[in-house]
């Protein structure tokens, strides 16, 4: 078990999803938001560990592993295509900020 | 005390470069800083006993992930300044944060007096799990029960800030859709 009691770790996965929402609300660059979607999937994937370390004692079910695999797998494919979009838009409006997308509205 | 030493370093550095990440200027900086994050909670992987899980968080986000980022970055031209204001914006996901976490503590205590079964499911959990809050935090709900006045005010502190805000961004909008 580890030393630390586990609601402060179950905390701080909340937290790290709290601050991916942060950046995806507030900041505008578009490489930044990425990485705040990336950082809420990694702290719902630490969160989904701990609760399982939590709720079984000291392991962590082989069920939960392979679907953090899974999600991990996820989350590069959402990445390259974000980064694709990021790209494109590069191309096509010469900027990464995300207001200027606002030209997109009818 | 040599684990307890470790762990804490561990969360601290956690949560310091998930802030860097959001803070930090330049985005080469911020992809730094989510290199380090990554790292770091493969480290926590492995102090959970999933090694697995840590060489694929190593793999996929410190590999793979951060290449594309910063294949991103180089192909696309920096832009400053990047962000501007966020400071107060930042204070307030605090402030608000902080408001929801003692309204959370209250409910969940009284809940014979308030209706809403979510304190049962995690009373649930937590037997199940054979886990107690323990002394300190039965204290501190007794004592925001006692002044449960206080958590009415927060309450409505937190509703008018968001009628605020929402009020704000309508008028950004407005006066957007003017220009």
């Amino acid at each position: 078990m580890t030393a630390l009691p586990m609601e402060i770790y179950f905390a701080v996965g909340l937290s790290i999803l709290a601050i991916g929402l942060y950046i995806l609300s507030v900041k505008r660059n578009i490489l930044r938001i990425v990485l705040g979607i990336e950082l809420m999937i990694t702290g719902a994937n630490m969160t989904f560990v701990i609760v399982s370390y939590w709720l079984t004692g000291g392991s962590v079910d082989p069920l939960i592993r392979s679907i953090i695999i899974v999600s991990m797998g996820l989350a590069s494919i959402v990445a390259a295509l974000s980064i694709s979009f990021v790209i494109l838009v590069y191309k096509v409006f010469g900027t990464r900020d995300i207001r200027k997308l606002r030209e997109l509205k009818g | 005390m040599f684990d307890l030493i470790i762990e804490i370093g561990l969360i601290i550095g956690i949560l310091a470069s998930a802030v860097y990440v959001a803070e930090a200027k330049p985005i080469s900086r911020a992809i730094g800083g989510f290199i380090l994050f990554s790292v770091l909670v493969a480290i926590l992987y492995l102090y959970l006993n999933c090694p697995y899980l840590a060489g694929s968080q190593i793999a996929i986000y410190t590999g793979a992930v951060a290449g594309l980022m910063l294949l991103g970055m180089s192909i696309t031209k920096p832009e400053y300044p990047e962000e501007e204001g966020t400071n107060k914006v930042l204070l307030g996901f605090i402030i608000a944060g902080a408001l929801i976490f003692v309204s959370f503590i209250v409910v969940y205590y009284s809940s014979p007096y308030a209706p809403g079964i979510t304190s049962e499911v995690i009373s649930e959990v937590l037997a199940r799990a054979q886990i107690g809050f323990g002394e300190l935090e039965k204290f501190l709900a007794n004592y925001l029960w006692n002044y449960r006045g206080f958590d009415v005010i927060f309450q409505a502190v937190m509703v008018i800030a968001i009628a605020a805000g929402l009020s704000h961004f309508f008028k950004e909008e407005r006066e957007a859709r003017k220009r």
